[in-house]
C-alpha cells in the first residue's frame, strides 16, 4: 500500500508534465499525510489480504488468442487506456476503504 | 492374553484393557510399521446424502461427464473418504491406549503411553482437475442441517458407557468410567467434522518468536497499553475451517487493448503538455483454466473482513497453505488446540468463489496481454465453471489476540496470526494515535517548510 501511495502521487506528477521538479514542493507539502498513511498501514495492515489471483495454483491449457488492429490514436492525454479493467479484483474480502478506516480512526481520536 | 482385573480377552500387544482400562504389564519400547490401524472401518453413510467412495466417485464422474450438460449439475455428488478415523475410541496400533496426540516436531500422531508414532493417510479428495464435471463435494462440505443436535452420544467401545460430546466446541471427550478417549471422526451434518486436516508444523515456541519479532518491529507507535500487556506466550493454536475448491473452468475474454507508440511533450507558451500516441486493437483470449485449491474461510466470523470493524483480514493474509500435505481428519490432531466449527455452506460462498475464479482468470489473461502496455479493457468476461470439487479442511493458525477498548467504550479485536506451517506472519497492532499524529504533524511542518523553500528556489532559477 505504501508503494501504491507513492506510485500514485509520483504518477500524477509525471503524467502531467516532464518538469517533475515543479511538483516536488507539492509532494513535500503532503509529507505529513503520506507519513501517517505509511505508518498506519504498517501497524494495522488493513490493506493486507490473501492475493488469491496470484497465490492460487493455476494451470492454463488450450489457449487461443486474436489481436486485430483497429486504429492508430494520436494526442491522447491519459497515460493509460480509458476504462482499462485488466487488473480488476472482484473477490477481495478485506472490504472497506483502508484510507476511510484511517479517517475513522482519526475521527475517533478527536474524542480522546 | 486376558486382563488380570476383569478377565477380558486382549490383543497380544495390548497395554490396556479395552473394558476396564487396566494397565497390562510394564511398558516396553515398540515400533510401528506405519500402516494404518487394521481395525479402521469405512466411514458410514450420512443420512440424507448419496454417499460414494473415492474410487466409485471417480468412475462415476467420468461416466457422468458425457451425459450431463456442462455446469448444470444441481445435485452434487457427495464423497466420504474411506478409512478416516474411527468413530468412538481410536487406539494406538501398538499398545491400544486411546491417549493420542499430535507430535508437532514430526507431524505424526503419537501415543502418549508407548510413544509409538504414526500418521493418517493423505487426503485423497484430489482428482485430475481437467476431468472434473458438475459439482462434487466431500461429505465434510455438505450443507449444515440446522435441526441437527450438536450433542452426540457415543457408546464407549471400551466399557459400554454412553458418553456425551458437544460437537459445537469439541470433537473428543473422555469416557467417565474407563477413561478412554472417544472421538468424532466421521462427518455429521452440523459442519463439525471436516474432510481433511493439515496438522501444526510450527511449535508454540517458534510461533512466539515469529509474533514477537513482528510486534517488536512495530513498537514505537504501538499503543502503550498494548506494549505493556503484550505477552507472546498467550498465543493460541487454533484450527480454522476452510472451504477448498478445485475448479475446472473455461475462460473467454474479449475487449480492446492499447499499445503505446510514442510519448511526447508539447510546449505552448509556458505550459507543457504530454501526449501519447497508441495503437488500438480488438483482442480476445480463450483458455481452459484449472484452479487448484482455492481457499475460502468457512466460518461466518472469519469470513467477515470489514476492516473498520475487525482485523480478520490478517488471518486471510497468511494464506496459502501447502494443501497437498493435508491428511484425512482424525480428531486426535486437535488435542491441545482449539478449533472453530464450520457454520457456512457452499451457497454462502458460491458468489465469492465465482468472483475469485474470475479474478484468477483475469490475472492469467493479463499475463497473456503484456504487449498492451497502456492497458486492456475487457468488454466481455465469461468464466464457465464446468466442474467443481469442494471439501472442507481444518488449517492450523497460531493466533495472538488483543482486545482494544477505546475511550468511548468501543472494542476492536486485533490479531497477530502465524501460518502454523509456513511461518508467514501478519497482524494488526493498535496504534498510539496522539503520538503518530504528533510525529506526522512535525513531518508535515518540516516537509512544508522545505517545499516552500524549494518552490522559491525554483522560481528564482526559472
Amino acid at each position: 500500500m505504501q508503494s501504491l501511495i507513492y506510485a500514485n502521487i509520483i504518477a500524477v506528477a509525471i503524467d502531467s508534465s516532464n518538469d517533475y521538479s515543479a511538483y516536488l514542493p507539492l509532494l513535500l507539502c503532503l509529507s505529513g499525510f503520506i507519513y501517517f498513511a505509511i505508518i498506519y498501514f504498517r501497524y494495522r495492515n488493513s490493506d493486507k489480504r490473501h492475493m488469491h489471483e496470484k497465490e492460487t495454483q493455476t494451470k492454463v491449457e488450450n489457449a487461443t488468442a486474436y489481436d486485430n488492429f483497429v486504429q492508430h490514436r494520436k494526442r491522447l492525454r491519459n497515460s493509460s487506456m480509458a476504462g482499462a479493467n485488466g487488473g480488476l479484483i472482484e473477490g477481495a474480502q478485506n472490504v472497506g476503504n483502508p484510507m476511510l478506516d484511517a479517517g475513522k480512526v482519526l475521527k475517533d481520536l478527536t474524542k480522546l | 492374553m486376558y486382563c488380570e482385573k476383569c478377565g477380558n480377552q486382549l490383543l497380544d500387544n495390548a497395554r490396556f484393557c479395552d473394558v476396564c482400562g487396566q494397565s497390562v504389564g510394564a511398558m516396553a519400547s515398540s515400533t510401528f510399521d506405519g500402516q494404518a490401524p487394521a481395525e479402521q472401518t469405512p466411514a458410514s453413510a450420512v443420512d440424507g446424502y448419496q454417499v460414494t467412495t473415492t474410487q466409485q466417485a471417480l468412475g462415476q464422474m467420468t461416466a457422468d461427464a458425457s451425459a450431463r450438460p456442462l455446469g448444470t449439475n444441481t445435485n452434487p455428488e457427495v464423497i466420504t473418504q474411506e478409512g478416516s478415523g474411527k468413530q468412538g475410541v481410536n487406539r494406538c496400533p501398538s499398545c491400544s491406549s486411546s491417549d493420542v496426540s499430535l507430535n508437532i516436531k514430526t507431524g505424526m500422531l503419537r501415543c502418549e503411553f508407548c510413544r509409538t508414532e504414526w500418521s493418517e493417510a493423505t487426503d485423497d479428495l484430489d482428482f485430475d482437475i481437467g476431468s472434473l464435471q458438475g459439482v462434487i463435494i466431500g461429505s465434510g462440505a455438505a450443507d449444515i442441517d440446522a435441526n441437527f443436535d450438536d450433542v452426540i452420544t457415543l457408546k464407549c467401545s471400551g466399557c459400554g458407557a454412553e458418553v456425551v460430546i458437544d460437537t459445537s466446541d469439541a470433537q473428543q471427550a473422555r469416557c467417565h468410567w474407563c477413561r478412554n478417549m472417544l472421538s468424532i471422526n466421521q462427518q455429521i451434518p452440523n459442519g463439525a467434522v471436516p474432510d481433511a486436516i493439515l496438522p501444526f508444523k510450527l511449535t508454540k515456541q517458534q510461533a512466539e518468536e515469529y509474533i514477537a519479532k513482528f510486534v517488536n518491529k512495530r513498537r514505537f507507535f504501538a499503543h502503550p497499553k498494548f506494549t505493556a500487556e503484550f505477552n507472546p506466550s498467550n498465543v493460541m493454536g487454533v484450527y480454522l475451517p476452510y472451504m477448498v475448491i478445485d475448479i475446472n473452468a473455461h475462460a473467454s475474454f474479449s475487449g480492446q487493448g492499447e499499445h503505446l507508440v510514442r510519448r511526447y511533450t508539447v510546449r505552448n507558451n509556458d505550459k507543457q503538455t504530454t501526449y501519447y500516441d497508441a495503437d488500438l486493437y480488438n483482442i480476445g483470449r480463450d483458455f481452459d483454466l484449472h484452479i487448484d485449491d482455492l481457499t475460502i474461510e468457512a466460518s461466518s466470523d472469519k469470513l467477515n473482513q470489514t476492516t473498520s470493524a475487525n482485523s480478520n483480514n490478517v488471518i486471510n493474509a497468511i494464506l496459502p497453505y501447502p494443501l497437498k500435505e493435508t491428511l484425512r481428519f482424525n480428531a486426535n490432531y486437535l488435542k491441545g488446540f482449539s478449533s472453530e466449527k464450520r457454520d457456512v455452506n457452499r451457497e454462502h460462498v458460491s458468489k465469492l468463489t465465482e468472483a475469485q475464479a474470475r479474478d484468477i482468470a483475469r490475472y492469467q489473461a493479463k499475463n497473456m496481454t503484456g504487449f498492451y502496455d497502456r492497458g486492456v479493457r475487457w468488454d466481455s468476461t465469461n468464466v464457465d465453471m464446468k466442474g467443481q470439487l469442494w471439501k472442507t479442511v481444518y488449517l492450523p493458525v497460531w493466533l495472538y489476540s488483543y482486545m482494544q477498548v477505546k475511550s468511548d467504550g468501543k472494542k476492536f479485536l486485533h490479531y497477530v496470526a502465524t501460518n502454523a506451517v509456513t511461518g508467514e506472519t501478519m497482524g494488526s497492532v493498535p496504534i498510539h494515535m496522539p503520538k503518530l499524529l504528533g510525529v506526522s504533524a512535525i513531518v508535515e511542518i518540516v516537509g512544508c517548510a522545505i517545499g516552500i523553500l524549494l518552490a522559491f528556489i525554483l522560481l528564482l532559477v526559472n
